[in-house]
């Protein structure tokens, strides 16, 4: 009908008229400020938290009870407790001393200066006996780890006592945890669950951004319909290019939020360490979002997109099906319950990432950018699967726009219909 | 090589609001577009814009079928009025002159120009929300034209100006005319179309009941009507009583009546004159009102027309033109 690159420079000036009129709205500054302030508060947390476990650093008190140890137990306990301190063994979660008064150490833990008091004798077997005055859970971490440091002290106090050298205080040459050769490491356990809250996040993401920004094109089309500026433009731009302009429009101030986040998120990051150290007099904590690969954000950007062009491009045909922006909410139900379906599936998924149906729903394209966003953060869909959903989803997305502007090109010049799912197939089909 | 519309039929469900509308527009020309609402005026605009599409019929400009021809051949004034309401109006403006592919600094510098043409250019950078509907609409008619189209298409551009505004817009239109525009506009007011236009068509339920060059028009129809009216301003009421006479219109300023054929028109001056001196004769060709009573059969203002209307549509289906 026209030329491409009318096409194009049309569909460019609507998107940045759309853009513009977007990102100057009040609303847009105040949330973004305010989503700014929750991300830079939320940034702070790991140094807030370190501080709060640094106030409660487990204080031990270690009395030997006449036995003669063959070696300093507060040394040994000390190199074992220390192995617990976190990334950067910047607050150590135990401080070890050796106490020579048994009554003044429960004293002290009874006034609460000391956590635990470990009471070392000797059994009539010879063997060390521990004996722990402690409120701490007997189940707890801190338990464990206090086990760890007894054994490490009856170890080495029998190694010596039998005479065996064994070479400065650790039996163990080396210790490092590396991956099977060539696939992908095995997660750790504080790894998988750093992917879990990472694919829960960014399954919200794109779900806000859906629902969000697809109900704002919805009701902008109506609003354009219903202040009649809409035949205005039909004088002047194609259905197609109107269509086009007005989900790049908006998505771009989608995108610019959501890079204003990022951006709050990095400097409050970058701030950790200074703030940590001025407010909490804390040492900077290791990355929260140690699980964000540049392949995962490269994925997360094209669902993301993708995605979101997908449900847009549906929200804009319904908006134009109804004369009044009150009707909005009825017309736009369809996208609402498939991308509340897709979040949902892609909720359970990211627990249960084995379940059988998991897989076939990441290549279905309403629910693969949030079903197949969460196999992609979990490490569980090849580059191969990934490209075909998205192959799939750009295909649909064609479809959908085709659809769009047909519904469209009808729905914006009909006033005072029922909105419904009857007029929708009406509207495509006529013309 | 004019505007040829050929043929358009359109239906809507079971309405059927276009059946088979045609006529021709010569380039230059100042057109006027007849009919009451619901009659088929802005289906039939639409279509020839491309924003609706015709079920059967050609419609070509300059033997062009209108699908291969750019967007910015066609200025269009749409009968809804509606503008961005948050945007500036010369925002807005350069906005719809780039979309025709418009300059934006020479977009700028247009609006300004017509803005001052139009008596408004203190609202340049008001948000259009804060204008009143007689300058929106200005604003729209300066959307229509700023990207210099060829054909003008304007869907009831004089509805709710004031007198002086109105006077502003011909203004417009004598001048855009003179540059060779072709100006096609819809409206109900026959003095109007009577004053400005060249050619006119008539359109009655999808159809055109009759076009054609104004003059051969008034022509066709074979009516005379006499205009007079007494030095005394003395009723001439009686004058319906003469044989072939029918008064049409009995007014303070004058009477009018309608001469049968076998009347001469000289008669009636020479009845009046027995009753005083005669101030007003006119031998007349029928005016537009009575012609459009002629062919369609009520005045454009009846109520009639939109019944008329509802009774052939359905609920719920689009009546184009119709307010929501």
């Amino acid at each position: 009908m026209t030329l491409p690159r009318t096409s194009l420079r049309n569909a460019a000036l609507i998107a940045r008229r759309e853009y513009l009129q977007w990102v100057r709205r009040r609303a847009f500054v105040v949330s973004t400020i305010i989503l700014a302030v929750v991300v830079l508060a939320l940034s702070q947390a790991p140094v807030v938290l370190q501080s709060v476990e640094r106030g409660s650093q487990a204080k031990v008190a270690i009395v030997v009870n006449g036995a003669a140890l063959a070696t300093d137990p507060v040394s040994d306990a000390t190199s074992i407790l220390s192995a617990y301190a976190g990334p950067t063994g910047a607050t150590p979660p135990f401080a070890v001393s050796a106490w020579t008064d048994e009554s003044a150490a429960i004293g002290a833990l009874r006034r609460g200066e000391l956590r635990a008091v470990m009471i070392v004798g000797r059994g009539a077997d010879g063997r060390l006996t521990f004996d722990v005055r402690s409120d701490l859970s007997p189940t707890g971490n801190q338990a464990v780890y206090l086990r760890l440091a007894a054994t490490w002290i009856a170890t080495r106090d029998a190694l010596a006592r039998a005479s065996v050298a064994e070479g400065g205080s650790s039996l163990i040459g080396s210790f490092a945890i590396q991956p099977l050769d060539g696939s992908a490491a095995a997660p750790t356990a504080v790894q998988a669950v750093g992917n879990l809250i990472l694919a829960t996040v960014l399954v919200i993401l794109v779900f806000m951004t859906i629902m969000g920004y697809g109900m704002w094109i919805a009701t902008s089309v109506a609003e354009e319909k219903s202040s009649r500026v809409m035949e205005l433009m039909l004088g002047a731009a194609t259905p197609l290019q109107l269509l086009a302009g007005k989900v790049v429009g908006v998505g771009a101030a989608g995108l610019t939020q959501y890079a204003l986040l990022l951006g709050a998120g990095f400097v409050g990051l970058v701030a950790q360490g200074p703030i940590g150290r001025t407010f909490f007099g804390a040492e900077s904590a290791g990355p929260p979002l140690a699980g964000l690969s540049v392949g995962i954000l490269a994925g997360f950007l094209a669902f993301f997109v993708l995605g979101f062009a997908l449900y847009a491009f549906l929200y804009a045909a319904a908006g134009s099906l109804v004369s009044r922006q009150e009707d909005v909410q009825q017309v736009a139900m369809p996208m609402i319950a498939l991308s509340m379906i897709g979040y949902f599936s892609a909720s359970f998924a990211v627990s249960s990432i084995d379940a059988t149906w998991v897989a076939p729903l990441s290549f279905v394209p309403f629910f693969s950018p949030f079903v197949m966003l969460v196999r992609l953060t979990e490490g569980r869909a090849s580059l191969g699967e990934v490209a075909i959903a998205a192959g799939i989803l750009i295909a649909t997305i064609a479809v959908a726009m085709w659809i769009a502007a047909r519904v469209y090109t009808v729905g914006v010049l009909m006033y005072g219909q029922r909105p419904g799912l009857r007029t929708f197939l009406a509207a495509a089909r006529r013309r | 090589m004019s505007l040829v519309i050929d043929g358009l039929t359109k239906r809507f469900g079971s309405v059927l609001a276009l059946d088979g509308v045609g006529f021709r527009v010569e380039p230059g020309e100042v057109f006027g577009f007849l009919g009451a609402n619901g009659a088929g005026k802005t289906t039939t605009m639409r279509i020839i814009l491309g924003i609706l599409r015709q079920d059967e019929g050609t419609v070509t400009w300059r033997g062009c079928p209108t699908s291969e021809l750019p967007r910015r051949t066609w200025g269009y004034l749409p009968e809804e009025r509606g503008l961005y309401g948050r945007m500036t109006v010369v925002d807005q403006l350069v906005f719809f002159a780039r979309l025709h592919g418009v300059d934006a600094a020479a977009a700028r510098r247009d609006v300004h120009r017509w803005l001052e043409r139009f008596r408004i250019p203190e609202y340049a950078d008001r948000k259009a929300e804060q204008l009143s509907k007689g300058n929106q609409q200005k604003v729209q008619f300066i959307a229509a034209i700023l990207h210099d189209p060829e054909v003008l298409i304007m869907d009831e551009p004089f509805t709710g100006l004031d007198p002086v505004n109105a006077a502003l817009l011909k203004e417009a239109f004598a001048e855009l005319s003179e540059r060779g525009k072709t100006l096609i506009f819809s409206t109900h007011q026959m003095d109007t179309v009577e004053e400005l236009c060249e050619s006119i068509a008539i359109v009655d339920r999808g159809r055109v009941v009759v076009g054609g060059r104004l003059a051969d028009v008034r022509r066709a129809s074979g009516r005379r009507f006499v205009r007079i009216a007494l030095e005394d301003g003395g009723d001439l009421a009686w004058l319906g009583s003469l044989p072939g006479v029918t008064v049409v219109r009995a007014g303070r300023d004058y009477t009018e009546v309608e001469v049968g054929r076998g009347r001469e028109p000289g008669s009636i001056l020479a009845s009046a004159l027995e009753h005083g001196p005669v101030r007003h004769f006119e031998i007349a060709d029928p005016s537009l009102e009575a012609i459009f009573i002629e062919h369609v059969g009520r005045p454009v203002s009846d109520e009639r027309h939109l019944a008329a209307w509802a009774g052939n549509g359905q609920a719920g289906q689009p009546a184009p033109g119709a307010p929501s």
